[in-house]
């Protein structure tokens, strides 16, 4: 800095930058013996944490002052966890807490921190390993307190979704120094029997001492030595286990937990409509195909139906009958017209129509043959003379020709 | 083709799968109409049949009695059970 002249929000600004972006002030744990510890009204706590050379001043916020379920008093050793500022109005760095917890846990943490590395190393976390649930889980083995509040939940809600499957319960303890051993035992028992396709593990909400038992190393290997899939749901949403990692899948609550594990009676229902509908359908659209198969034959055989064939060709018989009637009928009209003609014109060459004009008809007595040329005639010869109404018998005299 | 009574001892997940088959024959056409008629028969039992089996369903809870690991007794626990 050289020497300008500064305000002191300037430099207390300046100051709490400096804290801010500092990595390792960011996120931190301390350890100290708690001093002067209370709670304003606004329910803010505020409290110093000391060793033996110095303090460092904390605050703890409401909103995290609930996550502790226990009463930090003076004179109590602690590990807390936060970051450090600066309150600039009060002109103090602070070391802003959200967990307190007794002292010791940051040993724990560590722990904790180093477990998970190791197990991570060997692949206890790796999604490979994870295996699928069953699409229809017959019986699930729960592995929980026997009292507790997690057994009720997820009781209510395997019998809301899926009051099909069947539960069986290995009860174990869920905290406390025993409970990582009867975790355990209860995992292996499951593990013996054959008819369980999935195993579910679950603790109510606690704080971090309550769920320790779920980062212990024992139950993380009875987890993944476990033949069936094991679903984890322990503790709160943003609470996080060991066995949470090492699970075959991880559920934020107990209740998700067995969300997870079973379908929903009711999407099931609307699946089997949906079914139903769609069989519907189906023969629907069979029934409709082979109608319209059927209609399209009948269509063809009543357009090829023999009757109609014969129907038909009766018609055009009969048509054929009436044109070869109306033909007839002119014809005959015409031969009929012809012969009145021709009987006319015979009638008019009629020898006795000529009889009747005066002319007579010589024949040759003996033969009765009519004498048409002179030369047929000789005398002496005796003839008939037919006039129109009788007859002469003659005798040719002489006989003349003409151009003799 | 499955009786009547095949089909009520049937689970409800082995109902459901049966059903989607029957289904998937109707679909794929080319059935006679005898055939045709016995699956949408059939198809109708199963999903009666399934509909019945969520119904009635009603959980089932056991609890291991023994502390040994090799001993699978169970005893029922009614569903109004308060030993939890």
């Amino acid at each position: 800095m050289n020497m300008k002249i500064r305000s002191v929000t300037e430099v207390t600004r300046y100051i709490k930058t400096l804290l801010d972006t500092d990595e390792e002030l960011a996120d931190l744990w301390i350890e100290g013996e708690i001093s002067n510890f209370s709670k304003a009204s606004s329910g803010h706590c505020y409290f110093t944490l000391k060793d033996n050379d110095c303090e460092l001043r904390c605050v703890m916020w409401r909103g995290q002052v609930g996550r502790i379920n226990w009463q930090p008093r003076q004179g109590d050793w602690v590990e807390a966890h936060g970051y450090v500022s600066v309150y600039e109005r009060g002109g103090a760095y602070q070391f802003y807490a959200d967990v307190i917890e007794r002292g010791g846990v940051g040993l724990r943490w560590r722990e904790f921190e180093e477990l998970k590395e190791r197990l991570q190393a060997e692949g206890l976390f790796d999604e490979e390993r994870k295996r699928d649930l069953p699409r229809w889980p017959h019986r699930i083995g729960v592995v929980t307190s026997p009292t507790g509040a997690a057994l009720q939940d997820i009781l209510n809600v395997l019998t809301a979704r899926y009051p099909l499957v069947e539960v069986v319960l290995s009860p174990s303890l869920v905290q406390g120094v025993q409970a990582p051993e009867s975790l355990v035992q209860a995992l292996e028992r499951l593990n013996t029997l054959d008819d369980i396709d999935v195993i579910l593990l679950a603790r109510g909400g606690g704080s971090l001492e309550d769920l320790w038992a779920f980062n212990d190393e024992r139950v993380a290997r009875a987890i993944a030595a476990c033949r069936v899939p094991v679903v984890s749901g322990v503790g709160h949403e943003v609470d996080f286990t060991i066995a949470d990692f090492v699970a075959d899948l991880r559920a934020p609550t107990p209740s998700a937990a067995a969300a997870a594990i079973v379908p929903d009676r009711q999407e099931l229902y609307a699946q089997v409509l949906a079914l139903s509908d769609r069989l519907d359908a189906s023969a629907k659209n069979r029934l409709d195909d082979l109608r319209e198969r059927l209609a399209t034959r009948t269509r063809w055989l009543q357009l090829h139906d023999p009757r109609r064939v014969l129907a038909e060709q009766g018609q055009r018989v009969d048509d054929l009958v009436h044109r070869l009637k109306t033909v007839t009928e002119h014809s005959l009209l015409l031969r009929r017209t012809q012969l009145a003609a021709a009987q006319a014109g015979l009638q008019a060459m009629n020898p006795h129509a000529v009889l009747n004009r005066g002319y007579a008809a010589i024949q040759d007595a003996p033969s009765g043959r009519t004498l048409v040329k002179a030369e047929q005639a000789q005398r002496g010869q005796q003839v008939i003379i037919r006039l129109q109404d009788g007859n002469l018998g003659a005798e040719v005299t002489w006989v003349t020709r003409d151009g003799s | 083709m499955n009786t009547y009574d095949e089909i009520e001892t049937l689970s409800f997940e082995d109902s459901y799968d049966r059903l989607e088959r029957v289904i998937q024959r109707l679909e794929n056409g080319g059935l006679s109409l005898d055939e045709s008629v016995a699956l949408y028969e059939e198809g109708m039992r199963l999903a009666q049949h399934c509909g019945r089996k969520l119904d009635d369903a009603q959980l089932k809870v056991f609890r291991l009695l023994s502390a040994a690991a090799d001993e699978m007794d169970r005893e029922t626990l009614p569903e109004d059970s308060q030993a939890f």
